[in-house]
C-alpha cells in the first residue's frame, strides 16, 4: 500500500512543554491506524497537525495529493474531522447543522441523514443541539465526520461518552468505511478500541512512538501468548517462575499473573502444584494475551 | 457557497430568536423603555439650573421679578434677545425659558398674574425639576407680594417646525444607540467568542467553507437585527407617539449604517482579545455599561465632571446620538457632521485592525 501520510522528525513545544518529540510515522492509504497513549501523551497535538490544525515547530507532515496541508480548503474537502473536545452551536437542530454542513461541502443533505438513521438518531432530526445527551452529540459530529464521504478520517477519542452498545456500532461502521478504501486514524485510551479496530497501532509516550505494528505483531514481540491467572486467599504467595514455559510473574493481593509461552505444559504443572495447596486457592484462568497486556507492561510500571 | 453563506446567515438569525435573553435585551427592552419613559414623561427632568428670562416689559416690576429670580435657590439666569435664548432652549443648553412680555407689569395689577415658561419636551424628566424649582420661586415671589394676587406659574411646550417636541423623539434615536450596542456586545462579542470557546469555530476551520465568508455570516446576521430594530423602535415613535424624523431618510439611513458598522467592529475587536466567554462578559460590560449610561442615553448630562466629559466623547455613541438626533430632531444635513463622521470611521477602522491582528479561530491551541 502507498504512504498517504508521511510525518518526518516532527517536534511541537507549548513553550517548555514538548507535546511531541522528533516523531516519525507513516500512514498507508486505505489502513486503519490507531495512536494510544495516556492523557497528555501528544495525541490530539499529532492529530490536529495531521489535518492541518496546528503547525509543526520542526519537521514535515506530507498528505499525498496536497501541496500543504495548513488552512487549504481544497485539503478540508477531502477529510473528515471529529475533534476531541468538539461541539456545535447549542440553538442550532441536528437537521439545520446537518443541512449547513452538507451547503459548505456541496453536498445532498441526504447523505448525512442516511448516516443519522444508520446510528438511530433520525428523530432527533428537530431537537437542539443543547437537547442531545452526550453520547448523541458525538454521534451528530460522527455524522459529519463521515457524510461527505472522506479520503481520510480524523477521529480525536470517537468513542468517548458512548455506550458499549453505541461504541460496537461506530467499531462496525469504521471498518466498514475502511472497506471502502479509505483511511481512518483515530486516538484513544481504550486500548480494546484499538485491539478490536485497528490494523495497526502506534503506543505514544511522552510525544514519541513506543511501539508501532499491528496488535497481533505488538503481543508477539513483547509479551507470550497466553496469561494465566491463579486467585487465592489474599496475602498468600505463590513461587511459580519455576515452572516449565513461564517467561514472567505478576503479583496482585488475591491474584498470581503467569506468562507463558507454553500453556499446556505449564498448567499440567500447575495444577499438581495447587492440588497440595487447595483451601488457599479460589479460581484458575487461562487467556490469550492481550494488547491491553502490551500496554500495561509498557507504560503501567513507569507510575 | 451563496448558498452555504445565505444558510448561515439564516441559522445565526434563528439562533438569536432562540436565545431568550438575547431577544429580551435587543429586542423587548428597547421597547419597554420606550413605552415606560414615555409614559412617565412622553407629554412634558440636579443642581445648579440654567434658566433664560426675556424680560420685554423692562419695568420697575418686571425688573424685581428678575432680580427675585436671580436670587432663588438653584436657578441661574441667563438674559438676551429671545430668539438666541429659545434657540438655546430647543438645543437644550438651557433649562427653561421664562418671558416676562410686554405688559408684565399691568397684568399683575390685575387679578390674572402670570408668569409663563417654555419648556422644551425633549429633556424629559429634566422638565419636572424645572417645575418645581420655578414653582419654589414663585412660592417665595409670593410670600413677599402679599397685598398682590399671587402669581401663577404656567408652562408651555416649544415647538419646533410645527411640532411639539416630545421626550419620546429625543428618546428614540438613545434606544436606537442602545440597540446597536447590545447588538455588538450580547450577539457578537460574547457569541463569536462563545463558539471559539467551545471549539465549533475550529471545527469550521477544517471544514471547506471559507472562513471570511463564515465569519461575515455572523455580521450579517447582527447588521440585520441591529436594522430591524431600529425600524421596530422607528415606527413605533411613528406609530404609537406620532412622531416622523425631520431630516433626509437617506442621511439617517446611512448614519445608522456608520454607527452599525462602527459598533458591530467594537464587537468583533472585543472578541479578538477575548480568550473566554467571561472574559468577554466583563470586557463587554465595561464598555456597555459607562457608555449607556454616560452618552446622554435617555436625556442631556450637564453636570458632567470635565474628565468624564472628555473620556465619554472619546466613545463613539454619544457622537453617533448627536447626529442621529440632529437628523431626526432638526432635519439637519449629514454634511454638517464630517467631525463625527470621521469619529465613527476611526471607531471602525481601529477595532477592525485590533481584531485582524488578533482574532484566532482555534483559541490558545491553535497555530
Ligand atoms: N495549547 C497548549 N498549550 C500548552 N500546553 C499544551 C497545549 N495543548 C497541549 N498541551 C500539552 O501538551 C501535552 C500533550 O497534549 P495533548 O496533545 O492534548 O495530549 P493527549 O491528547 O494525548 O491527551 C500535554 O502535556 C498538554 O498539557
Ligand atoms: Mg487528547
Amino acid at each position: 500500500m502507498p504512504n498517504i501520510i508521511e510525518i518526518k522528525n516532527v517536534t511541537k513545544k507549548y513553550g517548555e512543554v514538548v507535546a511531541i518529540d522528533n516523531l516519525s510515522l507513516t500512514v498507508e492509504a486505505g489502513e486503519i491506524l490507531g495512536i494510544l497513549g495516556q492523557n497528555g501523551a501528544g495525541k490530539t497535538t499529532l492529530i490536529e497537525m495531521m489535518e492541518g490544525l496546528r503547525r509543526p515547530d520542526i519537521g514535515t507532515i506530507t498528505v499525498a495529493g496536497f501541496p500543504h496541508i495548513l488552512n487549504n480548503r481544497d485539503y478540508y474537502k477531502k477529510i473528515g474531522v471529529q475533534l476531541q473536545n468538539g461541539s456545535l452551536q447549542d440553538e442550532l437542530k441536528v437537521g439545520e447543522v446537518l443541512q449547513l454542513f452538507a451547503l459548505f461541502h456541496n453536498v445532498p443533505v441526504n447523505r448525512a441523514l442516511a448516516l443519522l438513521e444508520r446510528f438511530h438518531l433520525s428523530d432527533k432530526q428537530n431537537t437542539m443541539y443543547q437537547n442531545l445527551s452526550a453520547g448523541q452529540a458525538r454521534i451528530v459530529q460522527l455524522v459529519l465526520t463521515f457524510f461527505h464521504e472522506p479520503n481520510i478520517a480524523f477521529l480525536d477519542e470517537p468513542s468517548a461518552g458512548l455506550d458499549p452498545l453505541a461504541r460496537r456500532e461506530l467499531w462496525d461502521f469504521v471498518r466498514q468505511h475502511k472497506a471502502q478504501g479509505q483511511t481512518v486514524i483515530l486516538t484513544t485510551h481504550y486500548v480494546e478500541e484499538a485491539e478490536e479496530m485497528c490494523d495497526r497501532v502506534a503506543i505514544l509516550d511522552k510525544g514519541q512512538v513506543v511501539r508501532l505494528g499491528s496488535p497481533r505483531q505488538l503481543i508477539a514481540e513483547s509479551v507470550t501468548p497466553h496469561k494465566i491467572a491463579v486467585y487465592h486467599q489474599s496475602g498468600v504467595r505463590f513461587d511459580l517462575n519455576t515452572l516449565p514455559g513461564i517467561s514472567r510473574q505478576e503479583e496482585k493481593d488475591a491474584a498470581t499473573f503467569l506468562y507463558t509461552d507454553n500453556y499446556l505444559a505449564t498448567l499440567k504443572h500447575l495444577t499438581t502444584l495447587l492440588e497440595k495447596r487447595s483451601e488457599e486457592v479460589s479460581g484458575l484462568t487461562v487467556q490469550k494475551t492481550r494488547l491491553e497486556d502490551v500496554y500495561i507492561k509498557l507504560l503501567g510500571k513507569q507510575d | 457557497m451563496l448558498k452555504a453563506f445565505l444558510y448561515s446567515v439564516v441559522l445565526e438569525l434563528k439562533m438569536y430568536l432562540r436565545i431568550p435573553m438575547v431577544l429580551f435585551w435587543i429586542v423587548f427592552f428597547p421597547l419597554l423603555q420606550l413605552f415606560l419613559f414615555g409614559a412617565l414623561f412622553g407629554g412634558n427632568a440636579l443642581f445648579e439650573m440654567k434658566i433664560a428670562v426675556v424680560d420685554e416689559d423692562n419695568t420697575a416690576a418686571s425688573q424685581e421679578l428678575l432680580a427675585d429670580l436671580r436670587k432663588a435657590p438653584v436657578i441661574k439666569v441667563y438674559t438676551g434677545k429671545r430668539t438666541e435664548l429659545q434657540e438655546k432652549l430647543r438645543r437644550q443648553e438651557v433649562y427653561g425659558l421664562v418671558v416676562l412680555a410686554q405688559g408684565f407689569a399691568a397684568t399683575l395689577a390685575q387679578s390674572k398674574a402670570e408668569l409663563t415658561v417654555w419648556y422644551n419636551p425633549a429633556q424629559g424628566p429634566r422638565n419636572d425639576i424645572l417645575f418645581a424649582v420655578l414653582q419654589e420661586a414663585v412660592r417665595l415671589v409670593n410670600q413677599k407680594l402679599s397685598a398682590r394676587p399671587p402669581l401663577v406659574l404656567v408652562t408651555q411646550p416649544i415647538i419646533a417646525n410645527g411640532k411639539t417636541m416630545s421626550y419620546v423623539a429625543h428618546l428614540v434615536p438613545g434606544l436606537i444607540g442602545f440597540c446597536l450596542l447590545s447588538v455588538a456586545i450580547f450577539s457578537i462579542a460574547i457569541p463569536i467568542t462563545a463558539a471559539r470557546e467551545k471549539n465549533y469555530l475550529k471545527r469550521i476551520w477544517v471544514s471547506p467553507i471559507p472562513k471570511s465568508l463564515y465569519l461575515m455570516s455572523f455580521l450579517v446576521a447582527g447588521w440585520l437585527i441591529a436594522l430591524m430594530q431600529s425600524a421596530l423602535l422607528l415606527a413605533t415613535g411613528f406609530f404609537v407617539y406620532d412622531i416622523c424624523p425631520l431630516g433626509s431618510w437617506w442621511a439617517l439611513l446611512l448614519w445608522l449604517n456608520l454607527g452599525i458598522m462602527a459598533f458591530m467592529a467594537i464587537g468583533v475587536c472585543v472578541a479578538s482579545l477575548s480568550a473566554t466567554t467571561v472574559t468577554a462578559n466583563i470586557l463587554g460590560s465595561m464598555i456597555f455599561f459607562p457608555m449607556i449610561f454616560l452618552s446622554e442615553v435617555y436625556f442631556p448630562i450637564a453636570n458632567l465632571p470635565y474628565i468624564l466629559q472628555n473620556i465619554v466623547h472619546c466613545f463613539p455613541l454619544i457622537h453617533f446620538l448627536q447626529v442621529f438626533r440632529s437628523i431626526t430632531l432638526e432635519g439637519s444635513p449629514l454634511t454638517q457632521y464630517t467631525t463625527q463622521m470621521l469619529i465613527l470611521l476611526v471607531w471602525t477602522v481601529v477595532p477592525a485592525l485590533i481584531a485582524i491582528r488578533f482574532f484566532t479561530w482555534t483559541g490558545k491551541n491553535g497555530g
